[in-house]
Order: C-alpha cells, then structure tokens, then sequence
C-alpha cells in the first residue's frame, strides 16, 4: 500500500496520505481523528448498524430528519471522515479489520480494555512486522488497575478527577462546566498532541509504537496545579463562584435583555479606574446612575479592599451593567484596556464576529441533513483557516470504494459480505 | 530533558528545541512537549518578574510563587535575558534560528514580531482571542476566554449568573492546542515546508467544545442554557450522600440495562417506594423526564446515598455496571486505588518550594519509547549559561560580558 509523502501537500494539509484505521467511537476519540482528517489525513471509520456509534443515535437532528445519518453530535466530530461499514459481531469481519489495520499506519481505539485483544487486533497482533504501527487506546481508566472495567461518561471522569468539587457557588451542589468536558477538551487533545508526537518519532526513526491514554489520568493531570498547592500547604480548592484571589471585580454580570451576561476581570487598579470610568458615564445617550460613584467609593480603593466589599462591588457593578446592552459594554471595556467579554451562548459564537474573521466557521453541505455549520481548527495555519472539506459520513458511505479498492475485493465477494451482513 | 542518557533510547521528541516565551496562557503547551522529551527553554526578564497569581504556595523563603506556574513549566529550562535591550533581542533571534519550535503568549508575540522571523521553526502563538487581525489587542484572562468561548455560558445554576469551571481551564486547553499546533508545524519542517505560523485562538478551542449545544442551535435554533442543579431526567444527577457527593449516568447516555440495574439497587436499598420505578413507564425517556418523575426519583435517590459514603457508593454501584463516579476533592483523588495501582502521582523535588512536592503523572503511556526523567520547574534564569553554550556555542568569556552588560542574568 503506498503512501503519498507529505511533502506533496502544501501548508495544512500535512498528513495527507496518512492512513488511520479509527475504531473510536462516541466522545473523545472521535475529535482525535476528526483534527487528523482536518490536516488531510485518510481517517477510515469502522461502523456498524449492528451496533451503532451512539452519537449516531444522539440528539440533536433538524425537524423533519431522523435515522443514522441526521445525528448533528455525531457530524461535529466526524467532519472528513470516511465511514466503513463492518460489522465486528460477525466471525469473517475480524480478517477484513485486520487487512484494514495492515494498510493502515495509525490504528485508533476507545473501547473497554479486551475489546480489541478479543478481535485479535491487540498491538502485539497488529504490529508483528510493523515497527512503523502507531497503536492509540483510550480506555475510560487505563488497560490495567482494579478499576479498569469501570463504567463512566464524561462527567463521571470530571467528577472522579476533582474538577467538579471546587466548580460552583459556596453551599449548593458542585456543577462543574455542565458539559462533559473531559470528552471535549483534555482527552482528545492530549490523546493528540501523544499521537503526532509519535508520527513525529515516527517519521524521523521508522519506529511507531503503543499510546495508552487513561481518561481518568488526562483528567486528573489538569489537577495539578490544585495537587502541588495540597501537596505545599495542604489546602484544598473550594467553590467560590466566580471570584479569584488576584482580581476584584472577577465575576459575570447582567446586561440588557433575557439572561445576557458579560464577564469582567480588573486585576490592576488601572482596569478599576478604567472599568469604574465606563460604568460612570452609563450607555450611550443615557444619564449617569447606578455605578455612577464606583471609582470615588472608599471601599473600593485598592484590590484588598474591593475583596472586603466584593457583596457590594458585586452588586453595584451589576446594576450598572444591567442598563447596558452587552457587546456594547464589552466594546468599551476593551478600548478602555478592561479584559471583558459577552458569555457567549451556543448560538452567538455562530455570530462572533472574531471567530467569523477567523473563518472558524464553514457550512458544509450533508445529503441527510442539508447545510451544517462545522469548526475548523482552532489555529489558523500561515493566516488560513484549517477547515473540514467534507461533511460527517453516511453510515457506510465508503465502504463499496474501500472494499473494491484498497482491500482488492471482486464485486462478487463485496457483494457476498454484504449480503451476509458482515459489511453492514 | 536534553540530552538523551548513553546507552537509552531515544525519547520521542529527542532533540526538538523549543524556545517558549509564553505566560499562562500559553505555558502548558511547552510542558507536554518536554515531557516527551523536547528541551524547552523558558525566556524570563533579567528583572524580578512579578508571581502569577493562580494558586498560591509560599517558597522556601516565604515569597509567594505559583503552584500553577510550578506545573506548566516543569522539565524545561530557564533563561533571562533582557528583552527591551537591542543585544537582548539580537540574542533571542540568534536562539529562534537554533528553535524548532518557538512558542509565545502573551505579550512575546507582539513584542517577538518587529525582530522578524528567524530560521525553519514554527512559530506558534496562543491567545485568547488568536493574533489575527480581528482578535489582535483583545484582553481577555480565563474567566473571559471562558467567556468568549461559550463554555462558561453552561455552566452555573438556572437562578445565579453563568459560573465558571474550576482550574484556568482556558490556559489549560489553549496551552494543548498550542502543543497541537506545534507539532502538525514540525512535521511540515521535517516534510521540507517552510516554518509555519499557527496562530491559536482559546476562544475558538473553548467554542468547539460545547457538546451538542452548537450543532443543536444550528440544526434547531434552540439554545441550550445552563441547568445547574437541576436534573435533565430521572437516572442522571448529582446526588448527595453522607460526606459529600456522587455522580450517577444511567439516563440518556447510560444504556437501558443500567437504568433497571438502579432500580434494583434502590429495592435492595429498601427505600419506600423504590418499587413503583419498576412500573413499565418508567423505562421510557420521555417520562423520566417529566419533573414530577424527577423529583420523585431525586427523592428516592438521596433517601438511599445519603446513608452511605461516596466511596461506599462508586463501589457498590460500579459492581452493578452503573456508571457512578464519587465527586472528589483533591484528597479523594489522591486516594484513588485505580490511581495509586498504576502508580500515577509522583514526587519531584522542587528547589523554589525546598521540598518533594506531588505531581500527578503524564497524562498519557508510551509503552514503547522513552519518556525523560522528571526536573523540576527551573529558577528563573537557572540555565542561562547553559542554554548559550549548548544551542549557541557562546564562549564563557562572552557569557561574562553579557551577564556585565545586563544582557543576561
């Protein structure tokens, strides 16, 4: 199976011809090699409607669209991807995985440890003459341990992990970021930068080798900072909102409008002023009110002090945010040298206009669920956005190409594993 | 670190240099690269920098340091040098032509850009709003990355402003994509590309982790809102319990199977009423999100964990395959058992604290390759020589001359 070099794309496109068998499934894995498939790697994604990614079966859908194919979760992490249908509950799909992996250079995984070992495409099976194999599992709790078969989401590995306790308001139930972060940001991400390090490796030395990603442990590593202060002082981080130790004011207030907030940070007394100076004058074309005393307050002269009064300071900065429309406020805060931003909802970062400036945002057009708006790469590459070029595959869309074409296979035997639901 | 040792292999960044001028936001990047084995030197002011704030430990001396800062710059090195005098900056020019990776943050990258570009390294610049020209000149901290991101607008309660995750998350998640970015421009040097640029938005990381919550605006235009403490369905929720709280998934995203193997736990539970969840409907998604089955059910729930602990309950409930997680602090997390089996925490001295300080491990295992020993986070301007000698090759008598200039601490 020959691979093209590199070197023949241009720019972002840098792992194109690179070849990765992807048995991720659900969360975490999938933005892994949904970043390869955005740098033009060849991601393939075995499937099966035997058993379905769950994202698949995952809200959201458009009105009017349903089945497999109309999962909007499931297309924001699979975007480039091609989809082949295999059906691993039946005896012949293991040879077919198998030759699969062979033409494959990178293998990718997050199931329960024994999963793959019981399909016989462990390491050791795949990489027997195969140095180069890069091998990335991501089992919830690592491949060994008493509690390597635990069960666990997202927010179970946030809770166990310690991010939760500390996140919320003091005396009322731990909330965390109300998302399954870890599936979103730690894992992934570091599953990623472990993964190209070792194409790296593997580029310059011939030599691939195993990634074991623990979730737990991705998580917990982010602990670190609150572990080393435990491990100094013995002190422990507790929940307290929004504030921080180093800033006053530090928090979320509300703006004109049904639940608009805008975050302000004033660390320095040269933010105060400048915030307390814009909150003075009030918005545009309106009189002076609530705020209108902040900068000349006694209570609010010096960090230590605002600390003291922060009830008060609190409460006098949201009474004068509240008359303010918020994009309004946060683009005079910003000119003033105050650090601001709207808390942006789900559907304005569609609307950012920094983000749009960016191109982080491109409308791809799916055959099931008609236009969707997908993200590019967080960085932009020499001043271009690293947009997806492909929408999240059809169930199987790949499968007959891949059969017939890299695996060699006669239209008659295509036909024979389809028909005995093998590729299915 | 640098060198690899005789004899071992080699890490799997062995012998990738990385000049990384960055401050919280930007500083974690540097440290996955290290700890794979890439020498990553730190540039520091030859003035006493002021300490971050996050996360505050007294030194050995009793001057306030940042455990925070501690954790990001673990296994690199550090130099200072002036970086407003010409020499300084010529200096630094000199050390990003030997880079392979120059990484910034903050204020580097604008005050890094009139002395050009230098050399085949990537550069990779984390912001929060990215360098671009509509991003360029925003101010933004954590709180307002978060912010900026969207993620902060899910977190929190119904009834109270959005409430921000605990940790620098943004610095934390913008430092990952920084490493990211480093790494896809390494494999375009070493494909024969020219040194790229990658210019790192936190505020774009942040947007593309909203879950569902984007594609369901897109798809249906509702947006999704913060709901806190209260419960989306009868099965999913943090539940109280005798010392703290647990964590129980056996609603939406759990399967079926788990939702029956609750019930059961709660008969075996005895709790009054516990039974009736056996009736038919309750297996139905639609009811168990109805709020008058979520209260009963929040009832039936906490009658049952709150006689217990939450380690009491991760066990009992994980032996029935439901997917429960105690809410730890960080003394629970260091008593982890899966933790502690798999010998995950570690000790490193650190001479700025005068003590072995834990660290949890590497957020990953690389079974075949070498991963470098552990150094602590250097003093600032601790490797200066070195770093000249090594990457530049700078005589002594030189690094004296400089060092008597105040080009150099």
């Amino acid at each position: 199976m020959s691979e093209r070099k590199g070197a023949e794309a241009p720019g972002s496109q840098i792992l194109a011809g690179l070849r990765v068998l992807d048995f991720c499934w659900s969360g975490a894995g999938a933005l892994v090699t949904q970043t390869l498939a955005l740098h033009g790697a060849e991601v393939i994604k075995v499937e099966s409607k035997a058993r379905p990614d769950n994202l698949r079966v995952a809200p959201p859908v458009r009105p009017g669209t349903s089945g497999l194919d109309a999962s909007g979760y499931f297309a924001s992490r699979n975007a480039g991807k091609k989809s082949f249908a295999l059906n691993m509950g039946h005896p012949e799909a293991i040879a077919v995985a198998r030759r699969l992996a062979a033409a494959s250079s990178v293998v990718t995984s997050n199931f329960r440890p024994g999963v793959m070992e019981r399909w016989g495409l462990s390491y050791a099976d795949l990489s027997a003459g195969r140095p180069d194999l890069i091998y990335l599992t991501m089992p919830m709790q690592g491949a060994t341990g008493p509690h390597r078969r635990y069960a666990g989401f997202g927010s179970t590995i946030a809770a166990l992990s310690g991010l939760v306790a500390p996140s919320g308001l003091p005396g009322r139930v731990p909330v965390g970021t109300g998302t399954h972060y870890p599936d979103h940001v730690p894992n992934p991400g570091h599953a990623l930068v472990a993964l190209l390090a070792a194409l790296v490796h593997r580029n310059r030395t011939g030599r691939g080798g195993r990634i074991e990603l623990s979730q737990f442990e991705s998580t917990a590593g982010l602990l670190g900072p609150a572990v080393i202060r435990h491990s100094v002082t013995g002190v422990q981080p507790t929940a307290q909102g929004n504030r921080a130790s180093w800033a006053a004011p530090h928090g979320v207030y509300r703006c004109q409008g049904d639940d608009n907030w805008i975050a302000i940070s004033a660390s320095t007394e040269a933010q105060w002023a400048a915030l307390a100076g814009v909150l003075a004058g009030g918005p545009p074309g309106e009189a002076a009110g609530p705020g209108a005393d902040l900068a000349v307050d006694p209570r609010f002269a010096g960090l230590d002090s605002r600390q003291q009064y922060e009830d008060d300071l609190d409460r006098l900065v949201a009474a004068a945010t509240a008359r303010w429309d918020r994009w309004e406020l946060m683009g005079r805060l910003q000119a003033a040298g105050v650090p601001a931003s709207v808390v942006e909802t789900p559907g304005d970062v569609f609307d950012d206009p920094v983000l749009a400036a960016r191109g982080y945002w491109t409308v791809l057009d799916h055959p099931v669920m008609g236009p969707v708006r997908s993200a590019s790469a967080p960085h932009q590459w020499n001043g271009e956005p690293v947009s997806p070029s492909s929408p999240a595959p059809l169930l199987g869309q790949h499968t007959e190409e891949i059969a017939t074409g890299l695996l060699g296979l006669s239209a008659d035997e295509y036909r024979h594993l389809v028909a005995n639901e093998v590729l299915w | 670190m640098a060198e690899a040792s005789a004899g071992q292999p080699a890490t799997v960044l062995d012998s990738v240099k990385v000049l990384d001028w960055t401050d919280q936001a930007g500083a974690y990047a540097g440290r996955l690269l290290a700890d794979l084995g890439a020498d990553v030197v730190r540039v520091e002011p030859v003035t006493e920098p002021e300490p971050w704030p996050e996360e505050p430990v007294p030194s050995g001396t009793g001057h306030q340091v940042s455990a925070f800062e501690r954790f990001v710059n673990l296994n690199k090195r550090s130099l200072r040098v002036n970086q407003d005098s010409p020499a300084g900056r010529q200096l630094l020019g000199l050390l990003a032509e030997q880079a392979d990776i120059v990484l910034t943050s903050g204020d580097a990258a604008r005050r890094w850009r009139p002395a050009g570009r230098a050399g085949a390294a990537t550069y990779v610049n984390v912001s929060a709003f990215g360098e671009a020209p509509a991003g360029a000149g925003l101010l933004a901290d954590d709180l307002v990355t978060l912010a900026a991101g969207g993620l902060l607008s899910l977190g929190g309660y119904p009834d109270r402003e959005p409430v921000a995750v605990y940790g620098s998350q943004a610095y934390l998640a913008g430092g990952i994509s920084g490493a990211i970015a480093a790494l896809l421009g390494v494999l375009a040097s070493d494909a024969g590309q020219p040194g790229a640029d990658l210019d790192v938005s936190a505020q774009a990381v942040m947007a593309g982790a909203l879950e569902d919550a984007a594609a369901e605006f897109d798809l249906t235009g509702v947006i999704r809102r913060r709901t806190g403490d209260g419960l989306r369905e009868a099965g999913t929720g943090t539940f109280r319990c005798a010392d703290g709280w647990i964590v129980v998934v056996a609603g939406k995203l759990g399967t079926a199977a788990a939702w029956d193997s609750l019930v059961g736990w709660l008969c075996d539970q005895d709790v009054p009423g516990a039974e009736a969840l056996k009736a038919p409907e309750w297996t139905d998604l639609g009811h168990r999100r109805l709020p008058e089955s979520i209260s009963e059910f929040h009832r039936l729930m906490e009658t049952a964990t709150s006689r217990q602990t939450r380690e009491e309950l991760y066990q009992e409930l994980q032996a029935r395959r439901i997917a429960a997680a105690p809410v730890n602090d960080v003394a629970g997390l260091l008593a982890d058992p899966q933790l502690a089996d798999r010998g995950f925490f570690r000790t490193v001295s650190d001479p700025v604290l005068d003590r072995e300080v834990t660290y949890p491990g590497p957020p990953y295992r690389l079974a075949d390759h070498r991963m470098p020993e552990w150094t602590s986070a250097p003093e600032p301007g601790g490797q200066t020589d070195q770093v000249l000698r090594g990457w530049l090759g700078t005589p002594d008598w030189q690094i004296a001359l400089l060092r008597a200039d105040g080009v150099i601490a």
